[in-house]
């Protein structure tokens, strides 16, 4: 099928013609849904981002040559684009049907919907952490980038993605400790 | 039946211990999947986008005013700017007065206030700083216009006797018409221009202020005034005094209290009287 649609996209130079748009959605559509479902949890809309994504792609068709790793081009667009979209939807436009699917099925109709919920509190106090150590923990918890890909996609060093990962668990380790004593 | 794991040293559940609770969120995350058929979804969309007929205004579009979007973000903030300033030029243009037909006669008259350099004004205030060389502020002459007919009916003589010169309330209107018909008529509409109720309402407004200021109150008024106004009765006593009758009196009875505790002293004895 994507064969079928190979779109090449139609660059000046001879080299490079070998890089198809059909290759790229084919190699990253997958990992650029997670990027933008990480920030958004609603699949149509992180959906919409990929397809813009490659939008993208295509305006910028003749920068491709140029890049030096694309797939962290195309993941700091997707992010980009998701954490524009996130400004404009309402929180209870996000999905959070999909957390009660994520407890295993063997488990008890009780037990699961209890998983349900905490998971689904995680998240709300995710969302509550600070800009920058949100966004870093959302990365990193991809497991598709390592620290010097997620540094640049958010412009920062190294060492400070690290930390702001550190922090992010401490404060959200330290937030649930406190919602579960109240 | 599966159950969740505790933890042996805190007997907590272990879904309940916070780290584990994140790593499942974040697990939940991290297999998240798409749809199915999102790669030919996509490829379909982004085909039919490019198939699409191009626009009749496609060549509005210009890519060079295309703004990348981290500094799309400042863009509000730019365009807020630009639209309140839009709207203040607006707002002086709306607020401008037109000109109506009785103020552009009056404003040609007064072409002192326009321009420092412009041939002579009719109005004798004008004439007044400009005989002196000072040199009066450029002011729009619409906006300044209705200010000075507002001001000039109440403004008093003791103002016009504090101007350095003042040979205009001498002048008589007459001779102001007259020396406005003999002015060359440039920019400046000539005064025969006017019609003679027009030019009587000029003079009017250009003449001297009246009524005359009050004068200065006397002290026997300025006494009155404040025993009418706070009725205050030991000012009677000082009315009274007023009164030349009460007080010679008044001094007639000190000098007998005088004369009373210091008697006149004996004559003086002079020095041959002795011998």
């Amino acid at each position: 099928m994507i064969e079928e649609l190979s779109l090449v996209l139609p660059l000046s130079r001879p080299t490079e013609t070998d890089t198809s748009l059909a290759a790229l959605v084919e190699s990253y559509s997958a990992v650029l849904f997670r990027v933008a479902y990480s920030i958004l949890r609603n699949q149509a809309e992180a959906e919409d981002i990929v397809q813009d994504t490659f939008v993208r792609v295509i305006e910028h068709r003749r920068a491709l040559s140029e890049l030096r790793d694309t797939r962290v081009w195309l993941v700091r667009i997707a992010w980009n684009l998701a954490l524009d979209r996130r400004r404009r939807i309402r929180p209870e436009q996000m999905d959070d049907a999909f957390a009660q699917q994520l407890p295993s099925r063997n488990l008890a109709a009780d037990i699961a919907l209890d998983e349900a919920q905490q998971i689904q509190t995680v998240f709300r106090h995710i969302d509550r952490l600070p800009r920058a150590e949100r966004q870093a923990l959302l990365l990193s918890a991809l497991d598709e980038l390592n620290t010097s890909e997620i540094a640049q996609i958010m412009n920062k060093t190294e060492s400070a993605i690290r930390a702001l990962i550190f922090r992010a668990r401490a404060h959200l380790r330290e937030r649930l400790n406190k919602g579960d004593k109240a | 039946m599966n159950s969740p794991q505790t933890n042996p040293e805190t007997r907590i559940p272990e879904t309940r211990i916070p780290e584990t609770r994140i790593d499942h969120a974040l697990d939940a995350l991290r297999h998240a999947q798409p749809r199915a058929g999102l790669e030919p979804r996509i490829l379909h969309a982004l085909e039919s986008g490019r198939k699409r007929a191009p626009s009749l205004f496609a060549f509005l579009r210009l890519p060079s005013l295309r703004v990348p979007a981290r500094r799309a973000a400042s863009l509000p903030v730019w365009a807020a700017a630009a639209a309140l300033t839009l709207i203040a030029l607006a707002a002086v243009l709306l607020h401008r007065p037109t000109p109506t037909p009785h103020s552009t006669a009056l404003a040609t008259t007064e072409p002192a206030t326009m321009e420092p350099g412009l041939a002579g004004g009719f109005s004798p205030l004008n004439t007044n700083t400009r005989t002196n060389g000072a040199s009066a502020p450029a002011q729009p002459i619409l906006s300044s216009r209705p200010k000075r007919t507002a001001i000039l009916p109440t403004r008093s003589t003791s103002d016009l006797s504090s101007r350095p010169t003042s040979n205009l309330t001498s002048r008589p209107k007459a001779a102001l018409f007259a020396a406005a018909a003999e002015r060359p008529a440039g920019r400046i509409a000539p005064a025969q221009h006017l019609t003679p109720e027009e030019a009587a309402d000029l003079a009017d407004l250009h003449a001297p202020s009246h009524p005359a200021p009050p004068l200065p109150l006397t002290p026997q008024e300025k006494a009155l005034l404040r025993l009418v106004r706070y009725r205050n009765t030991t000012q009677l006593a000082e009315l009274a005094a007023l009164n030349p009758e009460v007080s010679a009196a008044r001094d007639a009875q000190e000098a007998a209290a005088f004369h009373a505790f210091f008697p006149d002293p004996p004559p003086l004895h002079q020095p041959g009287d002795s011998e």
